[in-house]
């Protein structure tokens, strides 16, 4: 199976993360034609109606299957295989008083929906799977359940689920996680901090960081030409001022890419501002090139 | 004094901090007593503000105009949270906190932010004497939870599914709350029911979990009070919800997909703010003369190209709302600056109008 670099052929699921607005979806649907252009099979995975990941892979879809999976389906899923019956576990499911209750109990949601990818992945080998997760601080959340449930389930087949998912999907071996981030300044930071609780509660460092959208600036060359365009012509002093605060821009997008490429080993991919609405074609070369 | 609510919704990254700062700035210019609040745990806010923001509410002042502001911090909150629940049985709250159960509920899992954020919402409501509390929530699927988190633990606590699953607990999984009243179907659904459940949970911890349930259903009507009350609150037509977009294409996807969802809730959007619009060429980009210097003429072509399709994006953006809704826009300019404080004053004027109701 022809791969990634920065992905070895074990890693069967790959979890895209970052803050909200980054980009998570653009990226895992630019990985997801990444790999299917390289004669991978890949299955493109989102969340409870989430179509963020569909709709940036647009009409570019060949090769790459997309699932949304939903919770009570899933809930369906990890109850029958603990119950040995579908029957069973719809009519568990569908009871009134147990639908409230599931509802309303935290962490069940993510537990169920992470064994459904997991068991994705496992009745299809040379399968790998991108998993776009929810925005903000919650991707982090998602990958912590098991770990957390187990330590208060202890034993049984629910504790016995987190202990398979941690050993058979969460561990290194098993699954990237691919860490988007912008550049500005708060939005490096705030990737910086995720990064660090990746590694204290979960032992990861992130398989690849993405450094998104780093924008385009005028060159000092350029500011020096506009400069003196401005002193003999003053209605070009907006110009330059507007030119001035790109620059600025520029340079706060330095330190935030500093802060990006001082988080961990990862390797960096940059991805400029490329347009405004960019398809995951154009952003493919990126992790070819950089890889 | 009633105060109002107004919730702020959005996709990632379309500056739904900044713009609920924002309007809470432009309700204290008016005089109110405004507090801007984020259940967001991305933890903007203090950037928006430019100031540093507390886990309780205190005043900031912008330009001579005072504002509050609070950023909670979940995991001490959930604290607080639970003294309040228990605030009238201190044993039975002593208790609850050295429950292992607890602790990992309140340390780790997903779900806690949103119920502790709602208590939080609520006491600002009912006693922060304020003329109006800006909302401003995690991005898009998380605002809805939030939203839907208060009518979710009702009908959990009204279905009286936790004095039942806490009987089952402490009974290891097998036994029924009391006596069925009848024989029927009914009762032999319900054990069915309950067999299977205990069968799935297995040994789930279950004596701290049993004694963790027993617990709240002791504090189930203040609990079960605090939850309706934000419920009606965040039902009432007098609370205001305003979706904030920006041009790009994948906002305007999660705008739809909020106004739907919202829509569906029976919850309506008084309106859509639109931010980092550009509406038009700048002057400074189009009162310059074509140049011969060819570094000069460069720069000036590749802003030409950037704003043309910046402006484009914008027009399509808002043709595309046009086509898709009825909720009137407001549309906030894109600000050209690296200054938090002059992006939020400036929005702040742009949302004048939109600060009276």
């Amino acid at each position: 199976m022809a791969a990634a670099m920065f992905l070895s052929s074990s890693q069967r699921v790959v979890f895209v993360t970052g803050k909200g607005g980054v980009g998570k979806s653009t990226v895992a649907a630019a990985l997801a034609r990444a790999e299917a252009d390289r004669n991978d099979e890949v299955i493109l995975i989102e969340f409870e109606g989430s179509t963020a990941a569909a709709r940036a892979v647009g009409e570019d879809s060949e090769g790459i299957r997309h699932l949304g999976i939903d919770y009570f389906g899933a809930l369906v899923d990890i109850m029958a295989s603990i119950l040995n019956s579908r029957l069973l576990a719809r009519v568990l499911v569908n009871h009134r008083a147990v639908r409230r209750l599931v509802r309303a109990i935290p962490a069940l949601r993510e537990l169920a929906i992470l064994d459904r990818v997991h068991a994705i992945v496992q009745a299809r080998p040379g399968l790998r799977a991108i998993v776009d997760f929810p925005a903000s601080g919650h991707g982090l959340d998602w990958l912590r359940v098991p770990v957390a449930a187990e330590r208060f389930l202890r034993a049984g087949p629910a504790a016995e689920l987190c202990r398979r998912l941690r050993a058979q999907m969460l561990a290194p071996e098993h699954s990237a996680i691919v860490v988007v981030s912008t550049v500005e300044p708060v939005v490096a930071s705030e990737t910086r901090q995720l990064c660090e609780r990746l590694a204290e509660e979960l032992g990861r460092t992130p398989s690849l960081l993405v450094a998104n959208r780093i924008p385009a600036s005028p060159t000092p060359e350029q500011l020096e030409h506009l400069h003196r365009q401005a002193h003999v012509d003053p209605v070009w002093a907006p110009f330059l001022a507007a030119a001035r605060e790109d620059r600025a821009l520029a340079r706060d997008a330095g330190e935030g890419l500093e802060a990006l490429r001082a988080i961990a080993a990862a390797p960096l991919v940059r991805i400029p501002e490329l347009h405004l609405d960019p398809a995951p074609r154009d952003l493919r070369a990126y992790f070819e090139n950089a890889l | 004094v009633s105060t109002n609510l107004t919730v702020i919704v959005g996709g990632g990254g379309v500056g739904k901090t900044t713009v609920a700062a924002a309007l809470a700035l432009a309700r204290a210019r008016t005089g109110a007593r405004a507090l801007v609040i984020t259940v967001d745990p991305a933890r903007r806010l203090a950037d928006a503000l430019g100031v540093h923001v507390g886990i309780e509410s205190a005043p900031v002042r912008i330009d001579g105009v005072e504002l509050y502001a609070r950023m909670p911090d979940a995991r001490r909150s959930v604290d607080l949270f639970a003294d309040w629940l228990f605030a009238e049985e201190r044993s039975m709250g002593d208790r609850v906190r050295a429950n292992p159960l607890y602790r990992e509920l309140a340390d780790a899992l997903v779900g806690m932010h949103e119920m502790v954020s709602v208590a939080i919402v609520n006491q600002e409501l009912e006693t922060g004497g304020y003329d109006e509390v800006v909302l401003d929530t995690a991005p898009t699927r998380h605002a809805l939870e939030f939203l839907d988190y208060p009518a979710r633990l009702v009908d959990m606590l009204e279905a009286r599914t936790v004095r039942w699953i806490a009987a089952m607990a402490a009974h290891s999984g097998v036994s029924l709350e009391g006596q069925p009243r009848n024989k029927g179907l009914a009762a032999w659904g319900k054990r069915r029911i309950q067999a299977l459940l205990g069968k799935v949970a297995g040994t789930l911890a279950l004596g701290d979990v049993s004694a963790l349930f027993a617990e709240l259903i002791a504090v189930r009507e203040r609990w079960l009070g605090l939850l309706l009350a934000v419920e009606q609150r965040l039902a009432s037509a007098e609370t205001r919800y305003l979706v904030v977009t920006t041009p790009s294409g994948a906002a305007i996807d999660d705008a739809d997909y909020l106004l739907l969802e919202l829509h569906r809730r029976g919850r309506h959007p008084s309106r859509i703010l639109v931010n980092r619009v550009v509406e038009s060429l700048p002057a400074w980009l189009t009162q310059v003369q074509p140049v011969t210097d060819p570094c000069l003429a460069a720069v000036q072509r590749a802003y030409l190209a950037e704003y043309r399709a910046r402006v484009l994006q914008s027009q399509r953006a808002r043709e595309r709302l046009a086509a898709t809704t009825d909720v009137p826009l407001t549309l906030l300019p894109a600000l050209r600056t690296t200054d938090p404080r002059v992006i939020l004053t400036g929005l702040a004027d742009a949302l004048a109008g939109l600060s009276s109701r």
